[in-house]
């Protein structure tokens, strides 16, 4: 028995070995196709309320009647000051919140830039917790954010009329809910002069309209780097909108997108299917370009274990919910978040949201990512299984790694300079620098086959690893990372150059930059977003692009453009 | 019905004065136009004796128990904001930091007897006043050196302190408070301390000092608390802050557009302009006859109001005439016989009297991020115009805090704003003109906690930021509290204003603070229990199987016929029986 056990062993393993790389063609399938097989029944959970003591919507809220009449008043007040000088837009903000007994201060971030904040003391409190109800002036589309600070001036007040806060609420007017927003968050936890303790809970407040209507909430909720809320904050925003019978979104980027189509084209409107994939896609969209494109302002508060969410009204002119609810959907969360004895973190923080009510815990996703990462890891080990095989020199794997630490050097050296010298000219002279590879490889002197092919292997063994490692913090970001850079683990040593040539072009990350730049800002715009981001929000983006995707591109062009020793090649037939 | 005033005459005969005075007396100070301070102060004085007339007996055998010669508790609850309400009431000696607080003078023969009494004396205290004083171990414990008195130093008294600031204050605390008053807070001012009322407020502080001096008790019961006038008055009549009826919007009119009947309209600043409020309005109730009273005490008791008398007016129940008043008070003495209540008006409330400025203003917060490190950063601004202050800091830091001293880093800032001067402690330099470490002793974990004490001095009229760094320590699984997710309240540090001798030195706490720890997820040890169990299990019985059985070949097992099969199984069974 025991003999005839280690004969299928070995001749198992002898089958497999033979198909690792149609292996890791499968792995790649199995990830691209994952998420798609998400939004189907059986696979998603309803969203819950995990925490008890939040009891969303239980307490009656009572920004209404007579408080709208203070909330016009604000409003006029508002558009007295929208076309104000900035200067003049901070000292009313400060007098209007200091009247209703705010502790008042201004953070100065530049000559002409300064962030008003608030604080009320919470009178069940110990000035040790602190809720933060950010207004930023304009959104981050750009908008004036008319209602939002409206709301929050009305809302100022009137929480000051409750006993009931044991937290302290801090009211925040950034200029910009972007880099502003950040600067204000990191100085309070350096050296604001006023304080109020830890913070609880954020919520960004944006209704970008004077219109007194509004026809749902949108719900954005991605922090910087793969962070997120805890699941239990947006459950609770929604639980609370449903009981006000509002509409609730999530990221609703796409829904807009599809809307535009005629309705008998539109997928949203027949399939429950389609809905639940367009919310998945716009939340892993969201996740990758979080901190780059729009800023939401929740993101400003990813890193001090701060749970934030932006609630934005869409406005409508037709006759709907009124400004108040939107405030009364404000004061219900901000009631259950001052339930709250422990910090937010009974639900989930690894999830993506199908819907309001739905939900994919990490357990489920993760396989899309990781897969994809396996598919690097088994086309790697594959190269080096047939360099096995080949019986090269032991000292050859030794020079493979040698390749790739001097073409990481490089790649980091870009990077480096990139950050260092931020100016358009850098970035357009980025793509020729990386294109520098092709020459090298094309006038170097010919190399076998074999160490070809494990300098490949080892770089395709390294982007695995360094992909799985990504996607249990930033699942999306090594999903697209990955899948985009998936064919080149296919390129081989001494294929067709024309080939190689086309395939590399396209895959390039600067090229992909350059094309996506055609129907947006541009390409520089692009690249400057990419370095700004790290240096005002510290998104990690551009550091993967440059030491992830951009070495193993290198790697790539490398083994494909160079020449190879005739002898070797003869051996490997 | 003659026996009291009997021996109230020989008590009063007695040698070596009173056996027992006391008094006690009420003072409003409106702060602000909204905010109010309402400060109880009750006094008791008794000679040293078997007779517990008024003294309460439980904390006479406290005291006996633990050879304490001071004993000072206190409970504290809430924000006192000293940028605008100034200095703490009696210069802050009887105010409480947020939580419970417990110091005293043990005497004893040598350092653990001390100890041991101190151990001991907070938990009896713990049970008296259902408080979780118990808590107060090693790890909790300090000896000021140079802070709560402890700057007269005897050598056989041992001084200890320690606090618990993530204690809540609430009802269960004041009722074993009140009933160590003579009349039980049935009567007298004490009637006013009702819990719904006095926890409503925005701020409040109950401590009780106990001293034995020259063979006689002294007790001194104080109750501060900061009332917000409007929330208070509000919640009588509408204890759900909806909004008002349309026609009760107030209107700021001086706003072209601010008109209700177009239902726009910017609000008035709340906090000036009319009051009329009644004691009973605040408390809930009048101040209850003092009968009780004078059987005890030949002084009624008083109660004060600091208001600048110009812009107010007073008025007592029965039209009782006020038995002091002058510019800056008015004082009523309560009469015996009948209910008390007083109604106070004013149309310009916002005229308050100035307020005693808090020599210098003081904060401290955590900083940094990440569950690794954190800082504590500290402000301290000069009030005085004229000439520098100096004070001392002291800080008790949990053990899993593990400062870094060589950290420690100050920038003083002149008035303008401008950076004046710079420094840091080195291994070989702990004091400057600025900052001066008194005291240091670093944290044992799990033994004892982290105590520093510095002196700090600030020129006059300019800011000083202190600065040190922290590591976090990792927590044994069982010592996280219960809701470990709220993080960890650490204490107030408490200021002391260097003064010259002969005035008392102004004390006052900085908030407490939350520091978050690493918190493990709970259920995962048992998810890890689960699965090990499981993976064990299986291995257990695989492994176990080969082991414990022969493996031989199907056709190397000798052949059996059916009959033999039979009479085995028969003989087995028979086997059983016999």
């Amino acid at each position: 028995m025991a003999v005839s056990g280690s004969r299928v062993k070995t001749a198992l393993f002898g089958f497999i070995v033979k198909r690792v790389s149609f292996l890791a063609v499968i792995a790649l399938v199995v990830g691209a196709c994952w998420l798609f097989v998400l939004p189907l029944p059986g696979q998603f959970r309803n969203t819950y309320i995990s925490e008890n003591a939040l009891l969303p919507g239980q307490a009656q809220a009572y920004f209404r009647s007579s408080e709208w009449h203070y909330l016009r008043g604000y409003k006029e007040e508002v558009r007295r000051l929208s076309d104000k000088p900035a200067s003049e837009v901070v000292e009313s903000l400060s007098t209007i919140l200091s009247e209703q007994g705010y502790y008042t201060d201004v953070y100065h971030h530049e000559p002409d830039k300064a962030t008003v904040y608030g604080i009320f003391r919470a009178p069940r409190g110990d000035n040790t917790e602190a809720i933060v109800l950010v207004c930023p002036w304009t959104n981050g589309n750009g908008l004036f954010n008319f209602n939002g600070i409206a709301i929050g001036l009305a809302l100022a007040r009137y929480l000051t009329k409750w006993s009931v806060w044991s937290k302290s609420l801090i009211f925040v007017f950034p200029p910009d809910p972007h880099k502003s927003l950040r600067e204000w968050v990191a100085a309070y936890h350096r050296s604001l002069p006023i304080q109020a303790g830890s913070i609880e809970g954020a919520l960004v407040l944006d209704y970008p309209s004077d219109l007194s209507g509004f026809s749902a909430i949108d719900i954005s909720y991605t922090g910087l780097n793969g962070q997120l809320p805890n699941l239990d904050l947006i459950n609770t925003v929604v639980t609370i909108a449903d009981f006000n019978s509002l509409p609730t979104f999530i990221h609703g980027g796409l829904d807009k997108l599809f809307n535009a189509l005629p309705s008998f084209l539109n997928p949203l409107k027949s399939s429950a299917y389609f809905q639940l994939l367009s919310t998945l896609l716009s939340s892993v969209a969201a996740q990758v370009t979080s901190g780059l494109n729009r800023v939401a302002g929740c993101e400003s508060f990813s890193g001090w274990r701060i749970d934030a969410i932006t609630i934005s009204a869409i406005p409508t002119s037709e006759l709907s919910h009124d400004e108040t609810v939107y405030g009364r959907i404000i004061e219900g969360t901000l009631r259950s978040i001052n339930n709250l004895l422990e910090h937010f973190h009974q639900s989930f923080f690894f999830y993506l949201l199908l819907s309001p009510h739905h939900f994919v815990s990490i357990g489920t996703y993760l396989p899309a990512a990781m897969s994809i990462a396996g598919a690097f890891t088994l086309q790697g080990i594959s190269k080096w299984i047939s360099y096995i095989q080949n019986g090269s020199s032991r000292s050859s794997i030794l020079k493979a790694f040698f390749v790739e630490a001097a073409i990481l050097a490089f790649t980091f050296a870009l990077l480096s300079f990139s950050l260092l010298f931020d100016s358009q000219l850098v970035a357009q002279m980025l793509p020729t620098f990386c294109a520098c590879i092709i020459p090298t490889a094309l006038y170097a002197s010919p190399m076998s086959y074999a160490l070809l092919n494990e300098i490949h292997g080892v770089a395709l063994v390294l982007s695995g690893m360094a992909l799985t490692a990504l996607a249990t913090l930033n699942f999306s970001l090594a999903l697209v990372v990955g899948l985009i850079s998936s064919p080149l683990m296919f390129l081989k040593p001494g294929i067709n150059r024309m080939h190689a040539g086309i395939l590399l072009l396209v895959l390039n990350p600067f090229f992909i930059f350059y094309f996506v730049g055609m129907f947006t800002n541009g390409y520089t715009y692009i690249i400057n977003t990419f370095v700004s981001s790290w240096r005002d929000m510290q998104v990690w983006t551009w550091i993967i692009v440059m030491c992830l995707w951009l070495p193993l591109w290198e790697v790539s062009a490398f083994i494909s453009m160079a020449n190879v020793r005739e002898e070797a090649k003869k051996e490997v037939k | 019905m003659k026996l009291p005033a009997l021996y109230a005459l020989v008590l009063a005969l007695a040698p070596g004065g009173l056996a027992n005075a006391y008094d006690e007396r009420l003072d409003i100070t409106p702060l602000t136009g909204e905010h109010w301070l309402v400060s109880f102060d009750f006094n008791l004085s008794s000679a040293v004796s078997h007779h517990h007339q008024l003294f309460p007996r439980v904390l006479e055998g406290v005291l006996a128990s633990s050879n304490a010669s001071e004993l000072h508790l206190r409970f504290g609850q809430g924000y006192w904001d000293a940028d605008n309400w100034g200095l703490t009431p009696n210069n802050g000696a009887n105010v409480a930091g947020t939580g419970v607080e417990l110091w005293a003078r043990i005497a004893a023969d040598s350092y653990p007897d001390a100890e041991a009494s101190w151990f001991s004396l907070a938990n009896s205290l713990s049970g008296m006043f259902c408080a979780s004083l118990n808590f107060i171990d090693s790890a909790h414990t300090t000896s000021p050196k140079s802070v709560l008195g402890a700057f007269d130093t005897n050598h056989s008294l041992y001084l200890f302190h320690g606090s618990l600031p993530s204690e809540p204050v609430c009802t269960e605390n004041l009722t074993p408070y009140l009933k160590l008053l003579p009349c039980k807070g049935a009567a007298g001012v004490s009637s006013l301390l009702d819990g719904h009322h006095l926890f409503e407020s925005q701020w409040q502080s109950m401590s009780i000092d106990l001293s034995v001096e020259d063979g006689r008790l002294h007790l001194r019961q104080s109750i501060y608390a900061v009332l917000h006038v409007d929330r208070t008055l509000e919640r009588r009549i509408n204890p759900v802050p909806e909004p008002e009826p349309y026609e009760a919007v107030k209107c700021d009119s001086s706003r072209d557009y601010s008109n209700p009947q177009n239902g726009i309209c910017y609000p008035r600043i709340p906090g000036i302009g009319e009051i009329n409020v009644t004691l009973s309005d605040l408390f809930g109730s009048p101040i209850k006859n003092g009968a009780c009273l004078s059987k005890i005490t030949s002084k009624s008791p008083q109660i004060c109001l600091h208001i600048p008398s110009d812009n107010w007016s007073v008025t007592a129940s029965d039209e009782l005439s006020p038995a002091i008043k002058s510019v800056d008070q008015i004082c009523y003495v309560i009469p015996p016989d009948s209910d008390f209540d007083l109604s106070i008006h004013s149309e310009t409330r916002e005229s308050v009297l100035p307020k005693t400025p808090s020599p210098i203003l003081a904060s401290r917060h955590l900083v940094g991020w990440g569950q690794e490190r954190g800082g504590f950063h500290s402000v301290y601004k000069s009030t005085s115009g004229d000439s520098p202050v100096s004070f001392v800091t002291y800080e008790v830091l949990p053990w899993f805090m593990r400062v870094y001293l060589h950290s420690f880093t100050y920038t003083l800032f002149d008035s303008a704003g401008a950076e004046v001067a710079t420094g840091s402690f080195s291994a070989s330099n702990v004091s400057s003109d600025i900052a001066q470490l008194l005291y240091y002793k670093p944290a044992q974990p799990r033994v004892s906690p982290s105590h520093i004490e510095m002196l700090l001095t600030i020129p006059a009229g300019s800011k000083l930021v202190t600065m040190y760094q922290f590591e976090k320590s990792l927590l044994y699984y069982n010592e996280y509290p219960p809701d470990a997710n709220r993080g960890f309240d650490i204490s107030p540090a408490i200021v002391e204003v260097l003064t010259d001798s002969s005035s008392p030195r102004a004390v006052f706490r900085t908030t407490s603070s939350l520091l978050s720890l690493p918190t493990p997820d709970f259920s995962m040890p048992y998810n890890v229990i689960i699965l090990t169990s499981t993976v064990i299990a299986l291995a257990f019985g695989t492994i176990f199987n080969l082991v414990t059985r022969t493996f031989v070949y199907a056709e190397d097992l000798p052949k059996q016929s059916l009959a033999k099969k039979l009479r085995a199984k028969l003989s087995k069974i028979t086997s059983m029986f016999s």
